[in-house]
């Protein structure tokens, strides 16, 4: 576990090595934000109530999915793809320690950057759109759990993805098909209750869904407290699964590092 | 003690074949077509414990992919590899601990951050206690002198210098097996000079087992008790260091013969 803790935090100063790269990246990523707030601001003001949501608990919505969706950010996966292409994945490879959890060790401390400024600046905004009422302590802590969790489904995610790169040069195509799959599926552009039926259904059998909606849905109340524990569940059922593909893709992938020796 | 078996070892690499021109490429594109190309086609040796080994061949003589193969990140297309008894590509996280590698043109520091904050990372990686990771960094820092940039982030470093910290970085654990992959590549003399007495110290004092590939000739010749010469996959010349002038009686230093031997290959 040490071993863990010591890629963790050399992957909080990496984070902070390059806190100007992710700050730019999350403020134009804001720019989305605030333009689906505004956008939603006027669909309300003509109808009350869309698919159960009420602006109330939309104008949550959008700040808390921006939040979840913060970490593990598009530049720290798209350098591990490119150590895949380039052939410095060798070098992880010479260490006693498993690939992935140095990996998702090493991610982990630079998302405890990213959240960290994200949450400074869009809790303020939070706060002062919406005010600290309706937070109560026990759906934050459920929320914090179905947060993390969401954090270990979009790693899955990631790794597979990267994975690709054994196969093709194209690390930037990979890391983007993977971001624009997770936003849309995943409810961080709009709130997987908006989708028609049978999209919907699509949606709920893939686990996109527990990186936003899920922990999003617990945050701001709209899931039960029985349909936020059976979210957890769902999101821990999950992670076995794609630790499971993991694991194969990676023997398969690992044996064709040799078309890059030489 | 034999510490690296080596029998029958062979790699095939996959290549695309493409034809010229647009036409070839929309041909590949629908259907490509690969070729195999053998690397390594079957070679031999054994290593034992505290030997300095000098591994000579051609730019694509395959020496490279032997090393890859040797420290468990390659998988072998045939034949078998024993590192201290175990396969090194099986075993690989076993076999980490017990190696330490150098690739000239890689670096194992981190990019963005301060050079000691990889040397922690190492410590607790290798599980190095802390007196040992004391007595090691002290000698590093005053044989390679690494006290100048230990504070910096190797983005910031000169080629030396981030050669220098691979070095120490390669042997923190102590290994008792040392590769190294054309590790002097592009530096200038006196760095150089001062890695090649670097390992050669750290072959006597602490009878680590060194396998090198390199071109620099000279400094080949002052290292290694031995010499093993690649050409295009398979094992030309492997014996003691001076049995080369024997064999090759025509060549008046190492180099002459070595030019002499990569000439013919081309004509060959």
């Amino acid at each position: 576990m040490k071993k863990y803790m010591a890629y963790m935090r050399c992957g909080f100063l990496e984070g902070c090595a390059y806190r100007s790269n992710f700050i730019t990246g999350m403020l134009a990523n804001f720019i989305q934000a605030a333009v689906l707030y505004y956008v939603w601001r006027s669909i309300f003001r003509y109808q009350g109530v869309v698919n159960g949501y009420t602006w109330e608990i939309m104008r949550k919505y959008v700040f808390v999915a921006f939040l979840c969706n913060c970490s593990f950010s598009f530049g720290f996966e798209m350098n591990t793809a490119k150590r895949i292409i380039k052939g410095d994945i060798i070098l992880d490879l010479l260490k006693p320690v498993p690939y992935r959890g140095m990996l998702f060790f090493r991610m982990l401390g630079t998302a405890g950057m990213e959240f960290g400024v994200t949450l400074i600046l869009v809790g303020c905004l939070y706060l002062s759109v919406n005010g600290a009422a309706g937070i109560r302590l026990e759906r934050v802590l459920l929320f914090l759990v179905s947060l993390f969790l969401g954090m270990g489904i979009k790693f899955g995610i990631q790794y597979l993805f990267s994975l690709l790169c054994f196969y093709t040069d194209n690390s930037y195509g990979v890391t983007k098909a993977r971001e624009v799959l997770t936003n849309f599926f995943s409810g961080a552009i709009l709130p997987l209750v908006m989708f028609p039926g049978g999209l919907r259904r699509v949606v709920e059998a893939l686990p996109f869904q527990g990186i936003v909606f899920t922990p999003c849905s617990i945050f701001i109340g709209t899931f039960s407290m029985e349909e936020s524990l059976r979210g957890i569940a769902v999101q821990a059922v999950w992670i076995g699964i794609l630790w499971v593909f993991g694991v194969l893709f990676w023997k398969k992938a690992s044996g064709v590092i040799s078309l890059y020796g030489g | 003690m034999e510490v690296m078996e080596v029998r029958d070892l062979k790699k095939e690499y996959r290549t695309v074949k493409k034809e010229e021109g647009i036409r070839g490429s929309i041909r590949h594109l629908i259907k490509p077509r690969y070729g195999k190309k053998e690397a390594v086609k079957g070679v031999s040796f054994s290593i034992a414990q505290g030997e300095s080994v000098a591994f000579l061949g051609a730019n694509g003589a395959g020496k490279s992919t032997t090393i890859k193969m040797l420290t468990g990140i390659l998988k072998p297309s045939g034949g078998e590899v024993s590192i201290m008894g175990k396969n090194p590509f099986c075993d690989r996280m076993e076999n980490a601990k017990k190696i330490g590698v150098v690739f000239g043109q890689k670096t194992q520091l981190w990019w963005d951050i301060p050079v000691i904050e990889t040397f922690q990372l190492l410590k607790n990686i290798y599980e190095i206690p802390d007196d040992r990771y004391e007595k090691n960094m002290r000698e590093f820092r005053e044989i390679l002198d690494l006290d100048a940039f230990l504070g910096q982030p190797a983005r910031k470093l000169s080629l030396g210098q981030r050669v220098r910290a691979d070095m120490a970085a390669a042997l923190l654990h102590e290994p008792p097996i040392l590769f190294l992959d054309e590790p002097t590549i592009g530096l200038d003399v006196a760095v150089k000079q001062k890695i090649y007495a670097f390992l050669r110290r750290i072959n006597e004092e602490k009878n680590t087992t060194i396998l090198l590939t390199s071109h620099d000739l000279n400094d080949l010749e002052s290292l290694c008790g031995r010499l093993i010469i690649l050409e295009q996959g398979e094992i030309l010349f492997d014996d003691r260091m001076d049995k080369i002038f024997e064999q090759y009686p025509e060549g008046t230093t190492l180099e002459h013969i070595v030019i002499g031997l990569f000439n013919r290959r081309s004509c060959g």
